[in-house]
C-alpha cells in the first residue's frame, strides 16, 4: 500500500483537494484551521493508494495540539518503511506563506528518502485575475516537480492523479541544507515567483474596510446574523410544511388500510406520531447547514471572529472562540473539535464550557415546536419579518448570551481568562460560496441527523408507546404504565407547570434532545387515537399547555446538556471525565432553577 | 510559527478595525490580524531609513 501525504499551510485547500482526489467529503471551509485531525481515503484513480489529509501548519514547529498531531504523524510516516509520497499543497495566491514550510518538508523527505512534489493550488484565481505564475521556473528553483491545480474547479486534477499513480516524483536534493539557507532561499523564491502586484490584497482590503469598519462592520454583522436566524425559520417553513403534510397523509392512508387493532395503533402512534413528528424538522437542519456552509466558504467568518475579539474578551474568551461557538449553532460535536486549534488549554476549556449552551440544531425541533404552539404565525413589515422568526432569534440570543455569561463567570472564578493569550488570525481571501459542495454537505448532515437521532428516537418511541398503550389497549393513557412512571417523576417538573407527559419526554431527551419531540408525538398520538390526524403543535396547544410553562420549557432546553455524545466527547477532549460530569450536572441544576424562575415570573405577569 | 514575518520583509498595516479589534497587516501576499502584544514583538523600521 502506497500513501500520499497531503501537507501544507492552513487554508491552502488541502481538504478540498483531498475530497477531489478521494471522492469523500471532509469538512472544508474558507477559514484557517478547519482540519483538526488526520483523515484518510483511497485515491479515486487507483484505490491501492491511500491519501492522507493533514491539519494545516505554518512550519515544522507546532504551536497547537492539532499542529503537533500533524507534525508527529508526518514524521512517523516518513520514518516508516511503507512507501509514501509527500505532496505539499501551496496556495498559489499566497505563495510567501508556504515557501519556508515547503523547503523544511522537502529537506525531511530527502533525509528520509521519500519522494516529494508541490501541488500549486488555487490556479483558477491566478488565471481569472490575469496574474502571472512561472510554474516551470518555480519547479526548477525548488528542484522538485510542481503541478498547477485547482481543487475548486478540478482543473489540473487528472495530471495530478496521473503523476501520483504512474510516475512517482523524485527525491529532492535539500537533504543537507541548514536552517539559515532554507529561510533565505524561501524568501528569494517567494519574491521571485509569487504573483506580482497586490491586486488580491487590495481587493480584499476594500471589502475589509467596509466589513471591519466600526459602523459599517457592526451593521453588516447584525444584518448577516439576523438574516441567518430569520432564514433558518422562514426558508425552512415551506419544506417543513411539505414533510408534515406527507407524514400526515401517509399516516391516514396506512391507517385506513390496516385493520383496527394493536398494529394499526402502533403504526399510527409510534411510527407516524413519534418518528414522523421528528422527521418534520429535518429541513431545518438542512437550511441551517447550508447557511453556515455559505458563511464558512465566503471568508467572512474570520472577519466576524476578528470584530468579536474584543467583545468576547470581556467574557474571558477571544476571537479564536468565535468559530467553535458558531459551529456549536449547528452541532456541539464539530464545535468541540474546532476548539482544538486553540493553543492554550485554558482557552480551550473555557470554550468547552460555553459550547454546550450554544443553540445547536438538536434543540431546533424543540424550539420550533414550542414556537409553533406559543407564537402566532403572522408577519410584519410587509411580510419581511415573521413573529415566529423573531422568537427564534430571541431564543438564540438568549442561548448565546447565557453561554457568554457562564463563560465570564467561570473565567473570573478560576485561572481561565484568555485575554493574555497571543492573538494571530489569518484573514483568508473572500470568495463566492460554491453551491454544489455546500448542498452536498447539507444533505450529508441531514442524513447523519436522521440516522443518529432517528435510531435512538425509534427505540424510545417504541418503548414509550408500549408503556403508554398497555395494559388497557390505548383506551386510557392516564391509567397506563407510562402514566404511573410519569407520575413518579412529576414532582420534579410540576414546579414548572408541566405534567407527567412532559416529564417523561424531558427524561427521554437526555439521550438526545430531538427525542423530546418524538416522545411527545407518541404520547399525544395515543391520547388522540380516534381523532382526526393533526400536527403535534395543534394537539399540544389544544391540550392546554400554558404560555408560562412553554417558556419554562424553552429555558430548560436552552441550558440543559441533554446529549450523551457531547458529554462523552467533552470528557475525551478535555482529558477529564470530572469536567464533563460537572458540566452535565451543573447545567441540569442551572436549567431547572432558571426555568423555575422564569415560570414563576411569567405566571405572575400572564395571569 | 512562520507566517512570513522574516528579516527584510515589507509589512503594511492595512487597517485598524472597529470594536477595538486587533490591527490587520499585509505581509507577503497574506493578511493577518495580530494583537498589540504580539505585534510589538516584531521589530520594524520605515522603508526610507
Amino acid at each position: 500500500m502506497k500513501n500520499i501525504l497531503l501537507v501544507g499551510a492552513p487554508n491552502s485547500g488541502k481538504s478540498a483537494l483531498f475530497n477531489q482526489l478521494t471522492g469523500l467529503s471532509h469538512k472544508v471551509a474558507n477559514y484557517p484551521g478547519i482540519t483538526v485531525d488526520v483523515g484518510t481515503g483511497a485515491l479515486r484513480a487507483d484505490s491501492r493508494l491511500t491519501v492522507w489529509d493533514f491539519p494545516g501548519t505554518y512550519s515544522l514547529t507546532a504551536v497547537s495540539g492539532e499542529e503537533q498531531v500533524a507534525i508527529d504523524t508526518l514524521r512517523t510516516a516518513l520514518k516508516s518503511d511503507e512507501q509514501a509520497v509527500v505532496a505539499m499543497v501551496c496556495d498559489a495566491t499566497r505563495l510567501e506563506k508556504s515557501t519556508t514550510y515547503c523547503l523544511q518538508v522537502a529537506r525531511e523527505c530527502a533525509q528520509a528518502q521519500k519522494p516529494f512534489l508541490v501541488l500549486l493550488n488555487m490556479m483558477d484565481v491566478i488565471e481569472s485575475d490575469g496574474l502571472d505564475m512561472d510554474v516551470e521556473g518555480l519547479s526548477k528553483a525548488l528542484g522538485v516537480h510542481v503541478l498547477p491545480v485547482s481543487a475548486r474547479t478540478g482543473q489540473g486534477l487528472s495530471e495530478v492523479e496521473a503523476a501520483l499513480v504512474s510516475s512517482p516524483p523524485e527525491i529532492s536534493t535539500w537533504g543537507d541544507t541548514p536552517d539559515a539557507l532554507i529561510s533565505g532561499t524561501a524568501t528569494q523564491i517567494a519574491e521571485r515567483f509569487a504573483p506580482k502586484g497586490d491586486l488580491l490584497v487590495r481587493r480584499q482590503a476594500k471589502l475589509d474596510s467596509w466589513l471591519l469598519g466600526t459602523f459599517s462592520g457592526g451593521v453588516a454583522f447584525v444584518m448577516i446574523m439576523t438574516l441567518f436566524f430569520q432564514a433558518i425559520f422562514t426558508w425552512a417553513a415551506p419544506l417543513m410544511d411539505g414533510v408534515e403534510s406527507i407524514v400526515i397523509a401517509m399516516g391516514s392512508l396506512i391507517a385506513s388500510v390496516l385493520p383496527d387493532g394493536v398494529l394499526a395503533d402502533f403504526v399510527n402512534d409510534a411510527i407516524f406520531g413519534g418518528l414522523g413528528a421528528f422527521l418534520v424538522f429535518a429541513p431545518l437542519v438542512f437550511i441551517l447547514t447550508m447557511i453556515v456552509g455559505a458563511l464558512e466558504d465566503s471568508g467572512y467568518l474570520a472577519r466576524a471572529a476578528l470584530i468579536c475579539h474584543r467583545p468576547l474578551s470581556f467574557f474571558g474568551l477571544s476571537g479564536k472562540s468565535f468559530v467553535p461557538l458558531l459551529s456549536g449553532v449547528a452541532c456541539a460535536i464539530p464545535a468541540i473539535y474546532a476548539a482544538r486549534t486553540m493553543s492554550s488549554r485554558q482557552e480551550r476549556l473555557l470554550t468547552y464550557v460555553a459550547i454546550p449552551l450554544m443553540p445547536c440544531s438538536a434543540r431546533l425541533p424543540v424550539y420550533a415546536l414550542l414556537i409553533a404552539i406559543l407564537i402566532p404565525d403572522e408577519t410584519v413589515l410587509g411580510g419581511i419579518i415573521g413573529w415566529q422568526g423573531l422568537a427564534m432569534s430571541g431564543i438564540y440570543f438568549f442561548g448565546i448570551m447565557t453561554a457568554l455569561i457562564v463563560a465570564a463567570v467561570v473565567s473570573r472564578m478560576g485561572d481561565t481568562a484568555t485575554s493574555s493569550q497571543a492573538f494571530i488570525l489569518e484573514l483568508p481571501a473572500y470568495r463566492m460560496p460554491a453551491l454544489k459542495p455546500i448542498m452536498s454537505k447539507s444533505l450529508d448532515r441531514v442524513v447523519h441527523f436522521i440516522r443518529k437521532a432517528g435510531s435512538v428516537i425509534f427505540v424510545v418511541t417504541v418503548v414509550v408507546w408500549f408503556l403508554g398503550y398497555f395494559p388497557n389497549g390505548g383506551e386510557d393513557l392516564s391509567s397506563s404504565w407510562l402514566a404511573a412512571l410519569g407520575r413518579f417523576i412529576e414532582p420534579v417538573f410540576s414546579p414548572l407547570g408541566l405534567d407527567w407527559r412532559y416529564g417523561v419526554a424531558i427524561i427521554a431527551s437526555f439521550l438526545a434532545r430531538e427525542v423530546f419531540v418524538g416522545t411527545l408525538g407518541t404520547i399525544f398520538g395515543i391520547e388522540s387515537a380516534d381523532e382526526d390526524p393533526a400536527s403535534l403543535a395543534d394537539q399540544i396547544a389544544a391540550s392546554g399547555l400554558t404560555a408560562a410553562s412553554g417558556v419554562a420549557l424553552v429555558v430548560f432546553f436552552t441550558i440543559a446538556l441533554q446529549c450523551v455524545s457531547t458529554v462523552a466527547l467533552l470528557a475525551r477532549e478535555a482529558k477529564s471525565a470530572r469536567f464533563a460530569v460537572q458540566l452535565l450536572l451543573g447545567y441540569l441544576v442551572l436549567a431547572w432553577l432558571v426555568a423555575w424562575l422564569v415560570y414563576s415570573v411569567a405566571s405572575l405577569l400572564l395571569r | 510559527m512562520d507566517i512570513g514575518f522574516r528579516a527584510g520583509q515589507r509589512v503594511t498595516c492595512l487597517m485598524t478595525p472597529g470594536f477595538g479589534a486587533p490591527r490587520v497587516y499585509a505581509v507577503g501576499g497574506a493578511t493577518y490580524s495580530l494583537d498589540r502584544a504580539t505585534a510589538e514583538r516584531i521589530r520594524t523600521r520605515e522603508p526610507s531609513e
